[in-house]
């Protein structure tokens, strides 16, 4: 279900809050220590020398630090520059002062008046790329009489520069814990971040092309994670193998990064805006190629400048084209995960528009750039969501996994008992046919004929015996079609059926039937089972009627542990059991339900005659399943 | 009206329904084809049909009139099965071949009072088909009693007997059979009809 338009907005609104916090923090980290700003230099000395010891007499112009905020001290025309630092009187131990320049980039020699001091590397090979914090211990004697010295800095030449409004004298232990500060910031948490990112570039990358490149994300994500670990690459190493202007000019072009995110969000969201997305990313790949071709062939700054000036803004428009588009969709299909990764994203292009005209003008105050911060932000946010995609589709695997199993299982079983009804149905299907075969003999061959014979020996008075004989050839006749009807493997229902087709025998007896039958678990008699029955039912209800003369037949049924019972009961004068004629009879019925697996128990007397034939029941599991429903 | 292709059970039926001075046979006919002429023609209360014809299957008759006269398939013991699609088809009841002239008397009598014979094999059949459909929304299912008196004749109790165990009369045991073998027909057609949209063949 998708949110109301006032839980989006109000979602919005809290992600700008979020924002604004996040640039506030850079804001926060950028700003020195309050303690720092006493020791702050507000003036100094520069000169431009050939000399490598402080040219103390050359001719020094004062400036003002605070009036070239942004525009460091760059000098290229010359093998080094020279700064002279007064060192200022204060309230400290002089035993304890010391050096702090946070933004040099490029290697310093310090001179504490013409004694040299320190240096932080060789000063022919310059270092362009590496902008770090320095710190320096200027070694002031106790017994000094003159506390006050001048402290001159030489810069190493090409490139490197200072930051002038960021120096300071002032007490070591002041100083040290802002430069260790400096450092665990600006250089050791990027490059940390950097390191760990190209790890997991590499593991995305082999993910991507595991999957058989299915997941184009993995594969775009590997790329902007390496294009923003090379363009931080100054924090990891202290010399990039190619002309710094070339460097500054690639590392511009790394900017693609950025431009990548959205085209990440758009297939990992699916999002479905590819048209612009190929011609932004089309339109900047074109751009790309004559300034490449124009780097490999030239060093130039002024190349630099023009491409700096025009592909960061370039990068940047592209950036607001591709972020509009990508707010419109995720807008419509609205996904918490989506809104929060356009926001990041939102965030890198404000960042990256204030660095840019932190770069290129002075009206943005701070220190340095905030991209890093922009980009650590991004790229953990992303980060979440691909670790939650893949969390989220492992268990989807292993519910899959589980539900397939299962699915496979209850096919199987359903297979199973497809084949059995199938089985089940074409035995019906036989039995059916051979019934009806025996159906149409019996009305019209040998039943037909019986009733014929029976018509003609009632008419010519035949022998008694002939009559019965016949008469009873016809009952067998019947059972036995009885007893192959498919429905009639049920105890119930075989018992029902026989009354209901011996019902005129019944009626013309005179005799009063009692019916009760109780509640009997399904059985599955087979054929021959139900044939034994029924003739054992037949036999004791003839007995009854034609030799008890009954006036009153119980038939009941019973079901106790085990058994099931079946009970006929007569009060008729009963028999003889060792009579010759009863005694066939009985032995009839015994072999019967021997045959049938069934116990039969005759007990005949002059209050009647009881048989009772009890069926060993199977427990049956389904049968009882689809009884009970 | 009798529509029986065997002769000699044709002649018999005529014979036993002429003997009820209440009944008239108007016509008897050996095919479905002369069966829906004489129809058309006579336009009689009852029907006793036999449902293996040579020109085809009785059922086709019975739901052809279903609703204008009521019907009696003729059958033989152990034929339930086919019974119970001719109920299904909207006939009211059966008659055995070998009844003699009193029995079918009374189940013609019975069905013209609305009441309805059944047997055990029938209603195992219908007890087993209504546990079958019971998932279907546009089924009507059947009451209490109702499903008592199906359960009640499938353990082979008597009309009389289950009037008793149940404590209504006779008469009102066959006019709950008259309405199971409504409803089982109400929910043939509504398959029926269920089918065809799903097929396709009919609009709404």
């Amino acid at each position: 279900m998708k949110p109301s338009p006032t839980i989006r907005v109000l979602t919005l609104a809290g992600l700008v809050v979020v924002s604004i916090g996040i640039l506030h923090m850079a804001h926060l980290i950028d700003q020195p220590d309050a303690t720092l700003d006493e020791y702050r230099i507000e003036t100094m000395r520069i000169v431009e020398s050939h000399s490598a010891t402080p040219p103390v007499d050359a001719e020094w112009l004062d400036i003002d630090a605070d009036t070239v905020i942004g525009a460091p001290i760059r000098r290229d025309n010359f093998n080094s520059s020279w700064l002279a630092i007064d060192v200022p009187a204060g309230d400290y131990d002089p035993q304890y002062l010391a050096l702090y320049l946070r933004v040099a980039k490029a290697n310093v020699a310090v001179y504490l008046g013409s004694r040299f001091v320190s240096s932080s590397g060789e000063m022919q090979r310059p270092l362009p790329f590496y902008l770090r914090p320095l710190y320096v211990r200027l070694p002031i004697s106790a017994n000094q009489s003159q506390p006050i010295e001048t402290v001159y800095v030489r810069l190493a030449r090409e490139g490197g520069y200072i930051t002038p409004n960021e120096v300071f004298i002032g007490p070591a232990d002041v100083l040290a814990a802002a430069w260790r500060s400096e450092r665990l910031y600006g250089l050791w948490l990027p490059a940390a971040v950097a390191t760990l990112m190209l790890a997991l570039a590499s593991s995305l990358l082999v993910l991507y092309f595991a999957s058989q490149r299915r997941f184009t994300y993995y594969g775009i994500y590997g790329v902007i994670i390496i294009l923003w670990a090379l363009h931080s690459i100054h924090t990891l190493v202290d010399r990039v193998p190619m002309h710094h202007w070339t460097w500054f000019t690639f590392s511009y072009l790394l900017l693609w990064w950025v431009i990548l995110t959205p085209a990440f969000a758009n297939r990992f969201f699916d999002l479905g805006m590819k048209t612009l997305e190929r011609s932004v990313i089309g339109i900047g790949v074109l751009l790309t190629i004559p300034i490449l071709v124009l780097l490999a062939k030239h060093d130039i700054g002024s190349l630099y400048t023009y491409f700096a000036y025009g592909w960061v803004p370039f990068i940047l428009l592209c950036l607001v084209i591709v972020l509009g588009q990508y707010a419109y969709a995720s807008w419509r299909q609205w996904s918490f995960e989506s809104v929060g990764l356009f926001f990041v994203c939102a965030l890198g292009l404000v960042i990256g528009v204030r660095d840019y005209l932190f770069d290129w003008t002075t009206w943005v105050p701070g220190t340095t750039y905030y991209t890093k911060y922009a980009s650590v932000v991004q790229i953990a946010y992303i980060n979440v969501l691909i670790a939650k995609r893949y969390a989220r589709s492992a268990h989807d695997l292993v519910t899959l996994n589980h539900t397939l199993e299962g699915r496979v299982q209850e096919k199987a079983r359903e297979l199973e008992e497809g084949y059995e009804e199938r089985r089940i149905l074409e035995r019906e299907r036989t039995l059916s046919q051979e019934r009806d075969r025996l159906m149409r003999d019996m009305h019209d061959g040998l039943g037909g004929q019986l009733i014929q014979a029976l018509a003609m020996s009632e008419k010519g008075n035949a022998d008694e015996d002939l009559r019965e004989s016949l008469e009873r050839a016809l009952i067998d006749l019947r059972l036995i079609v009885d007893s192959i009807a498919p429905s009639n493997d049920d105890l119930t229902t075989l018992l029902a059926s026989f009354r209901h087709r011996s019902k005129r025998v019944w009626e013309k007896s005179g005799a009063r039937l009692h019916w009760d039958m109780g509640d009997l678990p399904t059985t599955s008699l087979s054929p021959e089972q139900s044939l034994n029955l029924l003739r054992i039912l037949q036999e004791s209800s003839t007995n009854a009627l034609r030799h008890g003369q009954a006036e009153n037949i119980y038939v009941t049924t019973r079901n106790t542990e085990g058994h099931v019972r079946v009970e006929i009961r007569d009060d008729g004068s009963g028999f003889d059991p060792a009579s010759a004629k009863a005694g066939f009879g009985l032995a009839n019925m015994r072999r019967r339900a021997e045959e049938a697996g069934m116990d039969l128990a005759i007990d005949s007397g002059s209050a009647g005659t009881r048989i009772t034939i009890d069926l060993p029941t199977v427990p049956n599991d389904v049968e009882d399943d689809a009884g009970s429903h | 009206m009798i529509v029986e292709d065997h002769d000699a059970t044709r002649d018999s039926l005529v014979a036993k329904v002429s003997a009820d001075p209440a009944l008239n046979v108007v016509a008897d006919v050996a095919t479905l084809a002369a069966a829906k002429r004489a129809y058309e023609r006579h336009r009689p209360d009852v029907l006793l049909v036999d449902l293996q014809l040579p020109d085809g299957n009785g059922t086709e008759l019975i739901g052809a009139v279903s609703g204008e006269s009521l019907t009696l398939v003729i059958s033989v013991f152990g034929d339930e099965k086919r019974v119970v699609g001719a109920i299904r088809a909207g006939a009211s009841g059966y008659l055995l071949k070998d009844d003699d002239a009193k029995e079918v008397s009374v189940a013609i009598h019975q069905i013209l009072n609305g009441q309805s014979p059944i047997s055990p094999a029938i209603a195992s059949h219908l007890i087993a088909h209504f546990q079958k459909r019971i998932t279907s929304q546009t089924d009507v299912s059947l009451s209490q009693r109702e499903q008592d008196v199906l359960m009640l004749a499938s353990k082979g109790y008597t009309y009389g007997e289950i009037a008793e165990l149940m404590n209504v009369s006779a008469n009102t045991v066959g006019t709950y059979t008259k309405r199971i073998y409504t409803k089982l027909e109400v929910n043939s057609k509504s398959a029926a009809v269920y089918e065809a949209r799903r097929l396709g063949l009919m609009d709404d």
